[in-house]
Formats: structure tokens, sequence, C-alpha cells
């Protein structure tokens, strides 16, 4: 091993109390992974800086940086590498890469509280590019951080939609280990239960709408709500008709469309207790009823439902299939139609026996086997004959809705 | 005039044709990144070689305190589930321009189990007697358990591809063997056996390495030479000419910070000794990577320590550690050095 640079050796040596040079000479042994040597420079170079200008406190935070890194690589040393890390963040608190490393260390260690605190700090710091000398990839990294240890500190169904998150709209921000590192973890958890539109990725959004604008986000799992608005051009003043509602807002299909875009309709759920809270907090109509065992032509009779429904969505877990069966299609059309088969569970059997009795209604299968993964179909979505748009119409056998909705950035 | 005192004898060396050479140990031959330190460089059969002294920690020296560690301006970084010093040595061969050739751990095949956690023979110097090379450092793990120490001689070879310690030589302290550590004693390179054990009085002690026994050669406390500090024990006592010899020796001032919490500041010097063991000069004192200077305290800060030293051609190498982390060899001409010892 040859220490190549002489240079920067000579230079500390002839200019010996300038700290910027001894902080090249550490850089140079920290290259050629001699820890300790670079730690000696980098502390030295801290020291003999005044810390008074900006760029002085900026080398100080980045010898502090830097040698906490040589630490955390070493074995066994952690009150060092967090020592040396609040060091730098005391130097410098507006800036990331501290909270970065901070973050990261604290994942190693398992402490992630600690991972936690420090990644939201980084967040709210300045927004610093990616530094190279400092290994910091960016906000992302904060992000990722974020992620892993909030993941890991409380397991909960949205944690995943970080992972989700950097997969699916951070992919070309993050460094390529990075990014591998975020597929395995979404291996390992699993894709989340819902993956929300919001405002702010409208520039991706491929079928835009009248009315797209004033979307902040939506609520559905997987875009239903946000597909019927597509369809129908942010049509005002719809009408639907919700079989198995669930909770009145969250990851509810029909809440958008009512409170944003005017529309009425009819909500059945078994549930008493989210048919209280339905009853509290909807305009909509809930019916609380067992799904099976309904009249539904009396039903649609006694609440004045039209004859051309513009929604209709059935989600009855195991007894979609026989709901779908007693829906009078003979009186009454729909523009959109949802059908859940949970086919990724269940198996196909449903899936199947309703792909045969809708398309016999005349229905066109527009989006089949729309999926949580690329891989875990749960329902179809159907429409009218008379509304059929090509650019909607999937040519995929199955379709992850992210994918169906959103365009990757390039 | 010069800045030998803020710049260091290598920025010194450095302007008037010296060079300054790093010692860097890759690695897989290291295991890790922790210090390297207080090489020892000396030439056998036509080869230039340096012990390097490989520990298991990393020196954290806030010079300035503006970024002490938690526990003080002056920690050893261990690992945390470590309590040991551990003391590798590391054989390295260097060309005549100071790059390295080989760098190899020195088998220490005779160690036994350790008696106190400053484990393996630290800060050896490496010198030839007879024919045989030696290491020669403090053992502080093979007495009692609570940190005696002695120096000991190794004496190594290089032995089927392999830098071996082939014999083991425990040196006692004179008269009768009582003190609590010996350190530092320097190797008389062309007295066999002997060794500086003091410097101020001068004490030489002679070891018969067959008996395991020693005794004073030279001791006249009233030839004590005025000084502010003990002159300790540094490189190995080289001739400079037929009638002087000289050797780097260091001082030390040991600091505490307002808490208590230790901090050092080591100094070298050189010393000169007639054919009788007076000794005849000593440079100023001096550093060699300038230190950090606190104007309020009036007090230097650095850690150094010179090990080794041997004229080289029309040169002399001087080997030193800095800050426990980093080994460096300093390449003066030897007129440039004649004239900064003696005052430019």
């Amino acid at each position: 091993m040859k220490f190549k640079n002489m240079k920067v050796l000579n230079d500390v040596v002839l200019d010996y109390n300038n700290p910027f040079k001894m902080f090249e000479l550490a850089k140079e042994y920290d290259k050629l992974k001699q820890g300790a040597a670079a730690f000696g420079w980098y502390l030295r170079a801290a020291d003999f800086c005044k810390g008074e200008t900006y760029e002085e406190k900026e080398l100080q935070y980045k010898c502090m940086v830097l040698g906490a890194a040589i630490f955390a690589r070493s074995e066994a040393r952690t009150q060092t590498v967090k020592g040396l890390i609040k060091s730098a963040i005391t130097v410098l608190p507006a800036r990331p890469e501290a909270y970065y490393w901070a973050a990261k260390y604290s994942i190693d260690q398992s402490n992630f509280r600690n991972a936690i605190m420090y990644a939201k700090m980084g967040k709210d710091c300045e927004d610093v590019e990616p530094n190279e000398e400092l290994d910091y990839p960016g906000p992302v990294g904060l992000e990722y951080c974020y992620a892993i240890a909030k993941w890991k500190s409380d397991g909960r169904d949205d944690s995943k939609n970080l992972f989700f998150d950097l997969k699916h709209k951070r992919k070309l921000d993050m460094p390529d280990e990075m990014s591998k590192s975020v597929d395995w973890w979404i291996e390992q958890v699993g894709y989340p239960s819902t993956l929300p539109y919001t405002q702010n990725e409208k520039h991706k959004y491929r079928y835009k709408f009248d009315g797209l604008d004033t979307v902040v986000k939506n609520y559905s799992r997987h875009f239903q709500d946000m597909f019927v608005l597509s369809l129908l051009n942010g049509k005002r003043d719809g009408s639907f008709v919700e079989i198995g509602s669930g909770h009145p807002t969250l990851f509810n299909n029909t809440y958008l469309l009512e409170k944003d875009f005017g529309w009425k309709g009819l909500s059945v759920e078994w549930s008493e207790r989210m048919c209280a809270q339905f009853s509290r907090e909807r305009k909509t109509n809930i019916i609380l009823a067992d799904a099976t065992k309904i009249d539904y032509s009396e039903l649609f009779k006694q609440n004045c439902i039209e004859q051309r429904v513009d929604f209709l969505r059935i989600n009855s877990d195991t007894s979609s299939y026989n709901v779908l069966k007693s829906i009078p299609f003979h009186k009454y059309e729909f523009n959109v139609f949802q059908f859940q088969h949970n086919s990724c569970w269940w198996g196909n059997e449903v899936r199947d026996a309703s792909r045969d009795f809708i398309r016999n209604l005349g229905y066109v299968l527009f989006v089949p086997d729309v999926a949580v993964s690329e891989e875990q179909p749960y329902e179809d979505w159907w429409v009218h004959p008379a509304l059929i748009n090509n650019s909607m119409k999937s040519k995929n056998q199955i379709n992850f809705a992210w994918n169906y909705f959103m365009k990757e950035r390039t | 005039m010069h800045d030998l005192h803020t710049g260091g004898l290598a920025n010194y060396a450095l302007k008037r044709g010296g060079s300054l050479h790093p010692i860097c140990i890759p690695t897989e031959v290291l295991g890790n990144e922790t210090g390297i330190m207080n090489p020892s460089i000396f030439q056998h059969n036509g080869k230039l070689l340096v012990n390097v002294r490989h520990v298991n920690y990393y020196l954290y020296h806030s010079e300035g305190k503006q970024f002490p560690h938690q526990w003080g301006p002056l920690v050893y970084i261990h690992p945390e589930t470590d309590v040991t010093l551990r003391t590798h040595n590391v054989m390295c061969e260097l060309d005549k321009n100071m790059n390295m050739i080989n760098a190899q751990r020195v088998n220490m095949v005779l160690d036994t189990e350790p008696t106190w956690n400053f484990i393996g023979l630290e800060d050896a110097r490496l010198f030839s007697w007879d024919d045989k090379l030696f290491l020669c450092g403090v053992r502080r793990d093979c007495y009692d358990a609570k940190g005696k120490g002695r120096m000991e001689m190794a004496n190594i070879e290089f032995v089927n591809g392999e830098w071996t310690e082939l014999s083991r030589h425990p040196i006692p302290a004179p008269g009768d063997d009582g003190s609590y550590c010996e350190k530092n004693w320097m190797p008389i390179l062309d007295m066999p056996y002997h060794f500086v054990k003091w410097t101020n009085p001068t004490q030489v002690i002679k070891f018969d390495i067959e008996n395991g026994t020693t005794e004073d050669a030279i001791y006249d406390a009233s030839k004590f030479v005025e000084a502010n500090k003990d002159f300790r024990g540094g490189s190995q006592v080289i001739r400079i000419n037929e009638h002087q010899r000289m050797a780097f020796v260091h001082e030390t001032n040991l600091l505490r910070d307002p808490f208590g919490r230790k901090d050092g500041n080591y100094a070298h010097r050189i010393i000169v000794w007639d054919n009788d063991w007076n000794i005849v000069h000593k440079s100023k004192e001096f550093h060699f990577m300038g230190t950090y200077y606190d104007h309020v305290k009036a007090q230097d800060y650095n850690i150094e320590f010179v090990t080794g030293a041997t004229m080289y051609g029309n040169d002399i190498l001087i080997s030193y550690g800095w800050q426990d982390n980093a080994s460096y060899i300093l390449r003066m001409p030897q007129n440039v050095f004649a004239n900064f010892l003696y005052g430019e």
C-alpha cells in the first residue's frame, strides 16, 4: 500500500496551522482505510478551526461526520459515534447529513425510536443536495431511514407505504444499493394495503378528468374512486350504489364522489358500528343489513334509485357472488361496476363465475384483476358497453393499481 | 529563527531538503483500522525494516478541547466490549524511497495466557546484537494481575515465510527487581546487551541473556544535568562518531482538564553522550508535527513518540508515532540534522 498523494501531507507539514489542509490529509488517509490516522487528522482539523465563518463551521461539521463514519465501521464504539454526530449537529444544526448518519447508525444499533427522531429532524432541515463527500444521498436517504425505522418501530400498515413511496416515487433519486435495499424491504414487509392518490402526484396521473385539480387526496385503497371519476370525466351529481361500504371515509370508495363531486346514492353495510359512524359522518343513506338477505328491487325502489346508476360496487367478502346474482340487472343499468372477487386470497372460482355472469349481462371487463401488488389481484372493474373509452381499457391480465394509474418518472 | 516550536521538526526538515513518509499498512494485514504507532526503524542485513505497533484502539485527542470526547479530551477508544489494550507487532520492509515492500504481523508464538489487560509487547525497539534481530519492549501481561511491567527481548526471524518469535528473554530490573513497571529502556546498538535504562542521570544496564540477570554498568547520580523534566526513553542509542552516541528521548507533561480528566503533551529532545556516558549535549525541546498551542494556558498539546532512528547514507531516518494513530518516518540530510541538533 502506498500513500500516493504526498502533496497533501507536505502541505500540512509546511502550512501546519491550516485546518483545511489537515482535512484533505485526513480524507487521503480515509480513502486508504487508514481509519485511525484519518480520524486523528479530522479531529486536529476541527480543533484547529476557529469555527467563526460558515466555511469553518462546515469544515468542523464534515470532520465530525466523517470521524463518526470511521468509528461506525469499526467494532463496538457506539458512544464515540454518537458523540461525534452530536458534535456535528451542534456545529450546524440546520444541515441534514449528520441526522442522516445518526438515523442510519441508530438503525444499525436497532434503536429505531432514535432513528425516527433523527430522520424526522433531518427531513425538516434545509434542502441539501446529495453530498458525496459525506456519503449523503440527499433527502431520499432520510426518507429511507425513516421508512425502516418507522416500520421496525410500529409495524403499521401505513409504514409500508413509506417503502412503497420510495420504490415508486423516489426510485431515480436513490443510489443503486439503497434501491436494492428498498426492494428487499418491500419483499419482506409486503405492499401496503392502500395506495393513496395525493395532489402532489397529479402530474403523474394518467387519466386526467375535469375537477382533478380540486382533488387533494382520494379515499379508496387502490384508486377505485379515481377510476370512476376518470371514466366519467369528473361527472358531478352522479349516483352510486355501494354494497359493503365499510368505514364512511377510511378506504371508502364513494366518499370522494359525495364530498367533492356532489354524488348521491345508497350504501349497505352489515356492521352496526360502521353504520352508526356512517350516519354521523356522511350524507348518504346507509342501510344496516346482511347484503345477502336484501330484496334489492324493493330497496332500490324505496330509495328512488334511478334506472341508470353511475357506479355500482359490490364488496361483501365471501358473499359477493350471491349478492351479485341478486341485483336486479334487468331493471337497472350501471355505468361503472366494480366487483371484488378476492381471487388472490380465495382462488379463482368466484372470479370466474362472476365474470361469466357479468359478461352475459353485456358489460365489458375494462380493468381485470385489479391488484394490491404486481401479483395479488382482488377485483374486476367493468364498464357499460355504451361508455367504452379505449384509452383507459387495460390490455394487461393483472393490473397493479399504481402502475395502471400512475406514470413512472423517467 | 525558525518555526520549530509551532511547526515541528518535520516542517524544519522539509524546508531544508528532508522528506516525510507516512507508513500505511493495509487492513488485510491489520484486520481493522485502529492505531499504528511508535514505529522503530532499523537496518538489518541490507534491508530497511520498521517494526510498527498496532493497537486495538483509536486515540481520541482533542488538542483544542473544542470537541472533547464525552469521557475527556484524551481517551483511548477501545471496543466497548473489550477492556484490554492489545498490541501486535507488524514488521515492514521498506525500499530506499521509504515505500513499503511488505508488511506482516510478527507471530509471537511464545505468548501465554495474559495475566493483565495490557496484552502484547509494547513500544518495541528493533535492533540487532550478535547478528540476531530483537524486538525489545515492555510486557505487562506475564507477571501478575496488577500490571507489573518488565522489559522483554524477543529474538525474531523470518522463518518459512513469516516473522516468528524464536526466543523470549525477560529482563529483570537491576537490584531487587522490586519496581512496578520498567519501560522504554533504550538498546545501545554498539554495546550488545546494554541498555540506557534512565537518561538523566544516565543509568546503563548490562543484561546477561544466558542467566537472565541485570546489573548496573554505569550509574553516577552526580552526573545529573539540569533539566525541568525527566528525559524518558525513546529511540535506540546510536553511535554518531567515534566519541559520541545519541538517542531521541521524550518528555511527558501529563495534564488534567478542569474535571480531572487526563490530557497530555509529549515533547522530544536529542541527547548526546560521550564515551564515558556524560551527557554532553541536549537539543532544544521539539515536536514533530507541531502542536495545538493554548494561548490562555500557555500550554502545548500533542502526543508523539519516537522509537527508532538510523543513519542511512547521508541521511538520518527518524521513525515516530503521532497521536497513537499514525506512523511516520522523517528523513533528514545529516548536515541539516547536525545544524538542528547543535542549534542553527
